[in-house]
C-alpha cells in the first residue's frame, strides 16, 4: 500500500480549524461574520465558562434552507464565492468556507436556521465533525450556532487556552471590533447571563454616540473625527482618532478596517503612530478608530485564514491617505506642534514618495524645527529620539531632491545630529543625521540582501539572552528564518530562554538592549508571514544611534551621501532648506 | 586544597574529556557564550572570589575547565590534543580589551638561539580560542558574562607584524639590553615584567657578557592588537 493517501474529512477540517479557531474568540468572530455576510440587522452573543463550554450566536439575517444547512457544514462550501475570479472582488467577511465545518469538528455543534420563505427551521448537530441528526425545527427567521465544549477531541488545544477571564476579554475585543464596524447592527453580548455589551442599530450620524457606548465616553471624548475624503480619492478614509493626551500602553485601541474587516496591517499602523510621534511619551501608542474604504480589486484579502491581515497593491497610496488624513484631523486640532513634519523613516521609494507628497501638502505653520526634527522613528522599535534644541524658524521642506555632491560644505554640526550644509547650487540645507545614516544603511543592508540573499551577519561579542513566551507550534521556527536573514541569529536555549547570537554587520557597535528589542517585538508580533521587508530593513537601520563629533566625520556622511546617492538624495534626510534670505533672516531674528 | 592562583579557592581539577576537533570545542564555547560566571562556578561546584585581585588567574581557569581544557603545564598548549591555546580577554562595557594578553614568558638565557620560526611565541598564537569575558567594575563577579569564542591564527599580515615586532624586541634581549626595553616598544606584542612579585629574579647575561640577575619577562599581545581583532570579527555593544 502506498504511504501517501487522502487525509480523511474530519482531520483535514481539524487542521483547518488550528488556523481559523485559535480560541473561543476566533469562533465569535467567524460567527459574527457569517451573521453580518447574511444581512443580519440584531446579533445576540452568550457565552459561558470564556466560551469554551457554551458559545452561541443568533441573529436575525436571512437563514438557509434544509439543503444549505447541510451542505454549509462541509468544507469549502461558501455561498460567497463561485470561480477564482470572484476572490479579486470579495466584499463579503467570509468566503473561504472554512469557517463553519472547522468549528464543527473541534466541538459539539448546533446550527439551527430558518429562511423566510420557510415555516419551519432546521436543526443540523455534528459531533466532532461527524454528522447527526437533522430534523426540523420552530423557531423565528435568521440562524443560530451553539458550540459547545470546543477543542474537546483536540486536547493539545485546548492546553493553550488561558484563563476564562482572559478568553471573555479576547471575546469582548472581538466583539467590540465587529460592532465598531458595523453600525447599521444590533449587537449584544452576554457572558453567563452579564450583559457585556450592548449596542443598538446606529446611523452613520451617530457614530460617536456608538464609540462612546463601546468605548466609554471618557475616551470617546478624546476623539477627534477625521475630515471626509475625496469622492474621487482611491482609498476613503474615515473614522476617529483620540488627542495625543490620550494613549495606550498598546495597539489594543488601534482599530483599523479595511472594507469592514478588521484588519492589523503595519501600512496603516505606521502611517497611523507616525502622525503622533514625538506627541506621544516612549512605549505608548496612539487610540484610533478608522475606516478605510478601498475597491476589491486593490486589496487582497486572502492572505490569512484568519483574515486579519491584508495585502494592498500599493501600499505608498495607502501610507499616505491614511497619514494626510490622521495629520489633517490633529493639525486643525493642535495647529502649532509641527504635526506631519516628521515623515519616513526609511529610504523606500516608497517613504520618498509619501514625503513628497506631504511636503506639498503641510501647512507652513507645521513647518517647525525642534521636536518634529525628530519625529519620524518606529515608534515600537526604538525609544523617544532626543529633541533638538534648535529654535522655530522658516524655510521649507525639500519636496524633490537637492543636490548634496562633492562641492557641498558643512557649515556647522548642530549637537552632533544635524549638519548645515551649504549647497553647490546656492542655498543651504538642514542634513539629518540619523536620517542620513539610516537611508544609508537601509540601502546598504538592501544591497546585501539582494547580492548574497541574506544581510552580513557579526557576532555579538556578548550573546544576549532573553526571556520570550513561545507562541503556537512552528510560528518561532518560521520567524528565526525571517531574523537570520536579516541578520539576527536567534537559538532557543531551553524553556523560555532564547540566545541572540549576531546582529547585522553594517550596525557597528550597537547597544544590545535595542537589538533585543528589535528581535523580540519581531517574535511577539501576531501572525507568521514575514512583514514588508523594506519596512524591517528601514526599522533595523533605525536602530542605530549615529553621533557627529568632528568636522572630519561630518564630511564624510555628506561625502557618503553623495557617493550613496549620487547628487540627489533621497528627502527624508534633509529636514529643511532655506534661501541665503531666509537663513540670514532666521539667524537676524535670533 | 588551595591554590594561589585562585585567591585559596578551591583548586581547579584539569577537565578530564578535552574536545575531540576544533567544532565540537567552538560548539562547546557557543553553549557557554552570554552565560554569567556563577553558572560556570555552578556547574563546577566552586565559589566565587569577592574580589580578582587576589585570585588573578580564576576566570581563566574557570573557563578552561568548563571547555575541558587538559593541559598540566603552561608550556603545553591548553588543549593538547587540539594544539590550542585558549586566551580569555576581560572586556570593558565598549567591548575593548582591558588589559594585553599574556602569549610566553621568556627565557632570557634561552632567546639567543631562538628565530621566530622556532619561537614559543608563534608556537603558541598559532591557534588561539579567544574567549572575552566581562570585566567591568561595576558588574558583580558572578553576573558578569561569557562572550562568544572566536577561533584564531594569523592572517600573513599580522604574523608578519607581529615577527618584526618578535625580532626586534627579542634581538634586544639577545644583545644583553633586556632591561632597556619597556612596554611602550613594540606595535603588536610587549615585553612586561612577568613574575610573582617585583621580588622575583631570573638569570641573564648583559652586552657586556657578564652575568646579571633582572626580573622574569614575559611577551604580550597588547590591548590594542586583541581590540582590533575583536573589533573586526564581532559587532562590539554600544554602552
Amino acid at each position: 500500500m502506498g504511504r501517501v493517501h487522502r487525509l480523511e474529512e474530519a482531520v483535514a477540517n481539524q487542521i483547518a480549524a488550528g488556523e481559523v479557531v485559535e480560541r473561543p474568540a476566533s469562533v465569535v468572530k467567524e460567527l459574527i461574520e457569517n451573521a453580518l455576510d447574511a444581512g443580519a440587522t440584531r446579533i445576540e452573543v452568550d457565552i459561558e465558562g470564556g466560551g469554551v463550554e457554551l458559545l452561541r450566536v443568533q441573529d436575525d439575517g436571512l437563514g438557509m434552507s434544509k439543503e444549505d444547512a447541510v451542505l454549509a457544514l462541509e468544507r469549502h462550501a461558501t455561498s460567497k464565492l463561485k470561480t477564482a475570479e470572484d476572490l479579486v472582488h470579495v466584499s463579503t467577511l467570509g468566503f473561504r468556507g472554512e469557517a463553519l465545518p472547522s468549528i464543527a469538528s473541534i466541538s459539539r455543534f448546533e446550527l439551527s436556521t430558518r429562511e423566510q420563505s420557510s415555516d419551519e427551521g432546521t436543526l443540523v448537530e455534528v459531533l466532532g465533525g461527524k454528522l447527526g441528526a437533522v430534523r426540523a425545527v420552530g423557531m423565528p427567521v435568521g440562524t443560530r450556532v451553539q458550540v459547545s465544549d470546543l477543542f474537546f477531541n483536540v486536547p493539545a488545544r485546548r492546553k493553550f487556552l488561558k484563563r476564562p477571564e482572559t478568553e471573555v476579554s479576547h471575546i469582548v475585543d472581538a466583539v467590540e471590533r465587529l460592532a465598531l464596524a458595523h453600525t447599521g447592527v444590533s449587537v449584544r453580548l452576554r457572558s453567563a447571563g452579564r450583559t457585556l455589551l450592548d449596542v443598538p442599530r446606529s446611523t452613520l450620524g451617530e457614530r460617536l454616540a456608538r464609540l462612546e457606548r463601546i468605548l466609554g465616553s471618557e475616551l470617546a471624548a478624546e476623539l477627534v473625527a477625521l475630515p471626509e475624503s475625496r469622492p474621487s480619492a482611491p482609498v476613503k478614509v474615515s473614522g476617529f482618532v483620540a488627542r495625543p493626551a490620550r494613549s495606550e500602553r498598546s495597539m489594543r485601541r488601534l482599530y483599523t478596517f479595511v472594507n469592514g474587516r478588521f484588519v492589523r496591517d503595519r501600512t496603516i499602523q505606521h502611517a497611523i503612530q507616525n502622525v503622533y510621534r514625538g506627541h506621544l511619551p516612549s512605549g505608548r501608542f496612539p487610540v484610533a478608530v478608522l475606516h478605510l474604504e478601498v475597491d476589491p480589486a486593490l486589496v487582497d484579502v486572502n492572505v490569512h485564514p484568519q483574515k486579519t491581515e491584508v495585502r494592498f497593491s500599493d501600499t505608498s497610496v495607502v501610507h499616505r491617505v491614511v497619514s494626510g488624513s490622521v495629520h489633517a484631523a490633529l493639525a486643525a486640532e493642535l495647529p502649532l506642534t509641527g504635526f506631519g513634519a516628521g515623515l519616513d523613516s526609511s529610504a523606500s521609494s516608497q517613504a520618498r514618495e509619501a514625503f513628497t507628497a506631504f511636503g506639498g501638502a503641510a501647512s507652513p505653520s507645521s513647518l517647525i524645527l525642534g521636536r518634529a526634527m525628530n519625529a519620524g522613528l518606529e515608534a515600537p522599535f526604538r525609544a523617544q529620539a532626543p529633541l533638538s534644541s534648535v529654535s522655530r524658524g522658516g524655510g521649507s521642506i525639500p519636496s524633490s531632491s537637492p543636490s548634496l555632491g562633492s562641492q557641498s560644505r558643512v557649515l556647522a554640526c548642530l549637537g552632533g545630529r544635524g549638519l548645515v550644509v551649504e549647497r553647490p547650487e546656492g542655498g543651504f540645507a538642514y542634513v539629518d543625521v540619523e536620517r542620513a545614516e539610516a537611508a544609508l544603511l537601509t540601502v546598504r543592508l538592501e544591497a546585501e540582501l539582494e547580492a548574497r540573499g541574506r544581510v552580513d551577519a557579526a557576532p555579538l561579542l556578548i550573546p544576549s539572552r532573553f526571556e520570550h513566551a513561545p507562541g503556537p507550534e512552528g510560528l518561532f521556527e518560521a520567524k528565526q528564518a525571517t531574523l537570520e536573514r536579516l541578520g539576527f541569529e536567534v537559538e532557543p536555549f531551553g524553556g523560555r530562554t532564547f540566545v541572540l547570537k549576531t546582529a547585522p554587520r553594517a550596525l557597528g557597535a550597537i547597544e544590545p538592549v535595542h537589538l533585543v528589542d528589535f528581535v523580540r517585538t519581531f517574535l511577539d508580533a501576531p501572525g507568521s508571514a514575514a512583514p514588508d521587508q523594506r519596512d524591517l530593513l528601514a526599522r533595523i537601520a533605525n536602530l542605530v544611534r549615529p553621533f557627529i563629533e568632528d568636522l572630519t566625520q561630518a564630511e564624510a556622511l555628506v561625502h557618503r551621501l553623495g557617493r550613496a546617492f549620487g547628487e540627489r538624495p533621497p528627502p527624508i534626510c534633509f529636514r529643511v532648506e532655506w534661501s541665503p534670505e531666509e537663513l540670514r533672516r532666521l539667524l537676524e531674528s535670533a | 586544597m588551595t591554590d594561589r592562583r585562585t585567591g585559596g579557592h578551591k583548586r581547579f581539577v584539569p577537565g578530564l574529556f578535552e574536545p575531540r576537533t576544533e567544532e565540537e570545542l567552538v560548539k562547546k564555547a557557543w553553549s557557554l557564550a552570554g552565560a554569567p560566571l556563577s553558572e560556570l562556578a555552578r556547574a563546577q561546584g566552586l565559589e566565587i572570589p569577592e574580589s580578582l585581585v587576589r585570585a588573578k588567574g580564576w576566570v581563566g581557569q574557570l573557563v578552561e575547565r568548563a571547555l575541558g581544557a587538559t593541559a598540566k603545564s603552561l608550556a603545553e598548549p591548553d588543549f593538547r590534543e587540539l594544539g590550542i591555546e585558549l586566551k580569555t580577554i576581560p572586556v570593558d562595557r565598549r567591548g575593548h580589551p582591558k588589559e594585553s594578553t599574556f602569549v610566553s614568558s621568556i627565557a632570557l638565557g634561552e632567546l639567543a638561539a631562538d628565530s621566530w620560526e622556532t619561537s614559543r611565541v608563534r608556537k603558541k598564537l598559532a591557534r588561539v580560542l579567544f574567549v572575552p569575558v566581562e570585566a567591568e567594575p561595576s558588574i558583580p563577579i558572578a553576573n558578569r558574562r561569557l562572550g562568544a569564542p572566536l577561533l584564531w591564527s594569523p592572517s600573513e599580515a599580522e604574523e608578519h607584524r607581529l615577527r618584526a615586532d618578535w625580532q626586534s624586541l627579542a634581538g634586544l634581549i639577545q644583545s644583553g639590553y633586556a632591561e632597556s626595553i619597556t612596554a611602550h616598544a613594540g606595535e603588536c606584542l610587549q615585553v612586561r615584567p612577568k613574575a610573582k612579585d617585583s621580588r622575583a629574579r631570573t638569570k641573564y647575561q648583559d652586552a657586556d657578557g657578564a652575568d646579571e640577575l633582572t626580573l622574569p619577562r614575559g611577551f604580550y599581545l597588547r590591548a590594542t592588537f586583541t581590540r582590533d581583532l575583536l573589533g573586526a570579527h564581532f559587532s562590539l555593544p554600544k554602552p
